[in-house]
């Protein structure tokens, strides 16, 4: 009988087998409940493909952008606050899959593994998120942008807060157009992608902060030069030489000068003297090229590169044409990596709850490397820019650093950029603005920047 | 007391170890205490049964009365005139059956009438069957007509059903009759284990398997007819169990394992639509509003339960079709909770420990094989019906045990849980003087 | 309704957990400890085998409960089952071995010698099953084997104690195994009694002797075995009822007991037949055929 009863051993195997799918069970559990709960199907909190049961988003300053009332989502009262959160909240049905509503949809309905959406479903209430974006300047900001593509993004480059994030186009989510998807026009590209996170575009003169950064850090003696611009800059005579076309003929112009004029001649005479290796470097430390998390979602990357390339498209590249392609938000970690004596403040979003701040890795990124020294002459130069070149006029009392860019496209007119700061003290603010096909960055970008800067400026 | 029996008491008190203390202390349970613990119970989660939609419904509160008195009732009678002691899987059993009345009543008000029918029948069946088994010699005298008279009433319920009732839910699997429907492959369930089983001098004295495989092979071959997959895998594995347990011969198994498997992948080759069944296997995502509509609500409302749950009555999931008999872990988990959930899967899988450690001192390697092969195939069928539905197996389509809405696997759940008890010398105190 | 959905989601899962843990840990931990329900000893080797299951296979295979390494066993012989009305052996060759004689007997009429699935209880061939009990001798191809009873099944134990209580010290005189002194010493643990009252006994004489009633022979007991029958023996009876060699007395480490080896004739201890050898007390009347023998004497 004993060998008979040894072998009710199989039962063991069946058991460890049992719970060997019970724990790949309870933990797919675990892992996926907030994906699983937020489903689409999940009647508890949708009705007819749309959220019922959410918990509010608000803005910094407790204005909320979006609610539940009666089982129905409500959005904020203005229409251009609507649309100019548009893209960070998200919409409803979730066509806008970066918005915060998408996103965190199972934080906003309450989930958790321990209650499920218990505490949702008995008090008709979900979680409430509170976000760093200012409702009157993502307003302001639309405004600004006067029915352009493009995006607007300001952030405070001492804590992070992104203050301002717009896409455009964008449409209310109280009027949807009805034609979004037949229409052929093109006016609604991308209406669903918000372009400051998943966008990129090319750079055009603001890249030369970055040409600029590479000669300080490799040229000892670059302050001491002086160039000469003939209205263009001709490579040399070899094979895959050319000649790069300024946009005017600046004549003797030291380092300081060329930057404020925006000399492609001498940015590309700079960048073909570098070097394609030390133009990659300096690319690689400053970040580009790699994709910065702003909680949950990630921005696309910016690509650079040289290899195989010519003389002549190094002259290109060193000035933000070839094909380089950046994105707004890397430009602005640009940015406030330079205003913060070159220590790089991650951006984020969500402010409250507090365990949703825990995604942000730390607030200081190691995407971007730049000596204080560095940081502190660059920002010397793009002061200059402002002071000496377009004039602290179009920013009245803001004290402003910057660089524009109009960058070239092979389609339509040139994008128009403007990537600053400002130094006050009492108003630690970088701001990317970047118009597609908007014009040129002098005309076009800056009276945009004043305008939403001076929103933020007014910001309590 | 006398003095003998004092002095014995002492000597006894004085020479036991610290393993006859354990078994001292845990000989039997409390049986008021886990009985009022029971009836708490059954009362809580009935309270939004009986007052939902804003009414009060008597009938389901005479229903549970009922319930609740007939638990205390059988305890009594078998305590006083069985002289029983020890009630720790009734318990269980009555505790897992209280769950599914109560969610057949909450989802379907005038269906626990039936349910709790059967409960009563299942019990009945399972002290019937119990009193038959305490005799192995009239047990070994039963299973070869039992196997012969099995095999023809499946085979002759396959050919009733194909002619006369046709297809429910795709399978020829349901035979019914004038508002009365039974599934005669859960009847079969239990002379499977009947017939797999022996005692030992049976089993020596004709070493050969072959007519058990041959009964085997003939239940598994009308299952596939009656496109019972999920039942004819549960016979399948039960058929290892028990072969294994007979030869010990892994190589024989091993061999079995594979031709079947060489079978399956030649049905699925050759029958392409047996295979689309299960097609959404593993991809229930993708299709939400079709294929993997009933998995993903499972998996949808179970994490919306939460450990606790969301209160009986307040789920979504039972307005899913089958929710009370397939889908039932998925309700018990969303309204009820994922930790009740998995305490009761878990009590399946600490009966079949239980079956295993009652097998070794059993009377006899009959009741050491039936239970083990009984416990084994209900842990299977618990694991082929939760996993099915949270799309960790394929969906078959089988019930939880006990809790399922459902007479005939009620029955037979109960059933099968006889073979457990009667493998443990302390289901019949007055034969086996374990008192 | 909010408020019992609150207060019952934890109360729920607590309830449950008690039930589920309280029944499972006593399913679990109050299992019966294992009993010794016989043994089987080996008359050639004098090794004992403790028969704690229910249903015991025996025979020469390692896969047997019992293995007996004798050629002339076969490789699974025979089952040991204790059922609820008494013991029971099964020769689980026995279809085969009728099969292969039913060819044999065909062919050459000679099945004689296919020993090797024979068995016989107290020298009764044994066909399909057979009855076994308390002190029979079991032969199984040519090796005997005395099986024991260390625990009856319940029917019997009832009867039992009443008649004990006629007889005094009675638990030993019925449960003391008296087979291997040596061993007996070692397994002491799984004997049930110890008898207390053992010290107390009487001793009236310290010479054991056994007094003929009626010839009033006296015959004093010494060495360590004394043989009781009508041949060659160390007592001589004369009764015609009396076998050759019909009774043994063997000196024990508690003193003198008697073993019947007559078979089928009988030894009868105070009017009982005795089925395994009993220890003697002072007063004891031996019966053997139709002469009776009075043991006098204390114990060692």
């Amino acid at each position: 009988m004993r060998t008979i009863t040894k072998r009710t051993y199989i039962v063991v195997f069946l058991v460890l087998a049992f719970f060997a799918g019970l724990g790949i069970m309870l933990y797919s559990f675990y892992a996926n409940g907030g994906t699983w709960a937020s489903n689409r199907a999940n009647n508890h909190i949708y009705s007819g493909g749309e959220l019922t049961v959410a918990g509010t988003i608000y803005d910094r300053d407790g204005e909320a952008l979006v609610s539940t009332n009666r089982n129905e989502r409500v959005y904020h009262e203005d229409k251009s606050t609507r649309m100019g959160t548009l893209h960070i909240i998200g919409d409803s049905q979730g066509f806008i899959s970066t918005g915060i509503q998408t996103l965190y949809r199972a934080e906003l309905i309450g989930y958790n593994f321990i209650d499920g959406i218990y505490k949702t479903i008995s008090s008709d209430e979900g979680c409430d998120i509170k976000l760093t974006v200012d409702a009157d300047v993502s307003a302001a900001a639309y405004k600004a942008m006067n029915g352009n593509k493009g995006t607007v993004l300001v952030y405070n480059y001492k804590t992070g807060e992104v203050i301002c994030m717009v896409s455009a186009p964008t449409y209310d989510v109280y009027n949807k157009p009805t034609d979004i998807d037949t229409d052929k026009s093109g006016k609604y590209d991308g209406i669903y992608l918000n372009r400051a996170l998943t966008g990129v575009f090319t750079p055009g003169s603001t890249f030369k902060v970055v040409t600029a950064i590479c000669a300080i850090e490799n040229i000892p003696d670059i302050y001491d030069r002086t160039f000469t611009c003939k209205g263009k800059y001709t490579t040399g005579k070899g094979k895959g030489d050319g000649d790069v076309i300024c946009n005017g003929t600046h004549g003797k112009v030291n380092f300081e000068r060329a930057l404020n004029v925006s000399c492609n001649s001498v940015f590309a005479q700079l960048a073909i003297e570098l070097g394609a290796d030390k133009m990659t470097e300096t690319v690689r430390k400053l970040g580009f090229g790699k994709s910065i998390s702003l909680g949950k979602v990630k921005t696309v990357k910016s690509t650079f590169s040289l290899s195989g390339s010519t003389r002549l498209d190094i002259g290109w590249a060193g000035i933000g044409q070839y094909t380089t392609l950046v994105n707004p938000c890397q430009m602005l970690m640009l940015m406030g990596a330079i205003a913060n004596g070159g220590q790089a403040i991650t951006p984020y979003l969500v402010s409250s709850p507090s365990e949703l701040l825990s995604s942000v890795t730390s607030p200081v990124s190691s995407n971007i490397t730049l000596s204080e020294e560095t940081a502190k002459k660059v920002r010397k130069l793009l002061r200059s820019n402002v002071k000496n070149y377009y004039g602290d006029s179009k920013f009245p009392g803001l004290e402003m650093c910057g660089k524009t860019g109009s960058a070239e496209v092979s389609n339509g007119r040139s994008h128009a950029w403007f990537t600053g700061f400002s130094v006050k003290k009492d108003l630690p603010y970088a701001i990317v603005v970047c118009l597609e096909n908007g014009g040129l960055g002098y005309t076009h970008a800056i009276p945009v920047a004043n305008k939403v800067m001076q929103a933020v400026a007014k910001m309590d | 007391m006398t003095r003998k029996k004092r002095l014995e008491k002492g000597l006894a008190a004085s020479t036991m170890t610290g393993g006859d203390r354990i078994r001292r202390k845990y000989k039997y349970v409390d049986r008021a205490f886990i009985l009022t613990m029971l009836t708490v119970f059954q009362l809580v989660s009935f309270i939004p049964v009986v007052f939902s939609d804003g009414k009060v419904y008597f009938k389901i509160i005479l229903q549970l009365l009922f319930y609740i008195s007939f638990e205390w009732f059988y305890v009594g009678v078998m305590r006083i005139f069985v002289k029983k002691v020890n009630f720790e899987l009734e318990f269980i059993a009555f505790f897992l059956s209280g769950i599914g009345l109560c969610l057949t009543a909450s989802v379907n008000k005038d269906s626990m009438f039936k349910q709790l029918i059967t409960v009563i029948a299942g019990i009945l069946v399972y002290d019937i069957l119990l009193w038959y088994l305490q005799d192995i010699k009239r047990v070994m005298f039963i299973r070869t007509p039992l196997a012969v008279f099995s095999l023809l009433f499946l085979g002759a319920s396959f050919v009733y059903i194909r002619l006369f009732v046709g297809q429910i839910n795709g399978a020829y699997n349901w035979l019914s009759f004038s508002g009365f429907s039974l599934q005669p492959s859960e009847f079969v369930k239990i002379a499977f284990v009947f017939v797999g089983a022996a005692s030992l001098d049976k089993l020596l004295a004709s070493k050969n398997i072959y007519m058990f495989i041959v009964f085997a092979m003939g239940c598994i071959g009308v299952l596939f007819l009656m496109k019972d997959f999920g039942t004819a895998l549960i016979f399948f594995f039960t058929f290892i169990v028990i072969s294994f347990m007979r030869s010990g011969d892994l190589r024989t198994l091993v061999f079995i394992c594979a031709i079947a498997l060489l079978g399956a992948l030649q049905i699925i080759y050759f029958r392409p639509h047996v295979a689309a069944r299960f097609a959404s296997y593993r991809h229930v995502w993708e299709d939400i509003y079709g294929r993997g509509y009933q998995q993903t609500r499972v998996l949808i409302y179970s994490v919306s339960g939460g450990l606790f749950g969301v209160g009986i009555g307040n789920g979504c999931l039972r307005n899913v079709y089958a929710s009370t008999t397939d889908l039932v872990f998925g309700l018990i988990c969303e309204e009820m909770g994922i930790f009740i959930g998995v305490i009761i899967v878990v009590a399946f899988a600490s009966i079949a420990i239980y079956a295993m450690i009652s097998s070794r001192s059993a009377p006899s390697t009959f009741y050491s094989i039936s239970a083990c092969s009984a416990a084994a195939m209900i842990l299977f069928q618990t694991c082929l019906n939760i996993f099915g539905i949270t799309d960790l197996l394929p969906l078959t389509g089988v019930t939880l045990p006990f809790i399922s809405q459902g007479g005939s696997s009620m029955i037979c759940t109960w059933a099968l849980f006889a073979f457990i008890k009667a493998a443990d010398v302390r289901a019949y105190p007055k034969i086996y003087k374990t008192n | 309704m909010q408020f019992i959905t609150a207060v019952s989601r934890f109360i729920l899962p607590a309830i449950t957990l008690i039930i589920i843990i309280k029944c499972i840990l006593s399913l679990w931990l109050g299992h019966p400890k294992e009993k010794t329900y016989g043994y089987i000893i080996d008359m050639i080797k004098g090794e004992r085998y403790a028969l704690n299951m229910w249903e015991t296979s025996i025979g020469r295979g390692a896969s047997c409960d019992i293995t007996l390494s004798y050629d002339n066993v076969a490789r699974t012989h025979a089952v040991f089952t204790r059922r609820i009305d008494g013991w029971y052996i099964h020769n689980i060759n026995y279809v085969k071995w009728k099969k292969l004689a039913e060819i044999e007997g065909r062919l050459s009429r000679s099945s004689r010698k296919n020993t090797s699935s024979i068995i016989k209880v107290n020298g009764v061939k044994v066909e399909d099953k057979a009855t076994v009990s308390d002190g029979d001798i079991i032969t199984l191809g040519n090796v005997r084997l005395r099986f024991e009873v260390a625990d009856d099944p319940v029917q019997k134990a009832g009867k039992r104690r009443k008649k004990s209580k006629d007889t005094v010290p009675a638990p030993v005189r019925q449960d003391m195994p008296l087979y291997d002194i040596d061993r007996r010493q070692e397994e002491n643990g799984s004997y049930t009694v110890e008898a207390p009252e053992r010290h107390t006994a009487p001793k009236k004489s310290s010479q054991p002797k056994i007094i003929n009633k009626d010839t009033g022979e006296a015959f004093i007991l010494c060495g360590n075995e004394v043989t009781i029958g009508k041949g060659r023996c160390d007592i001589k009876l004369s009764s015609r009822h009396a076998a050759k060699k019909h009774a043994l007395l063997i000196l024990y480490e508690d003193g003198w007991a008697v073993s019947d080896c007559s078979g089928k004739k009988g030894t009868y201890l105070n009017g009982k037949l005795i089925t395994s050898p009993q220890l003697l007390f002072s007063g004891d009347v031996i019966a053997i055929g139709d002469e009776r023998l009075f043991y006098e004497g204390g114990r060692r």
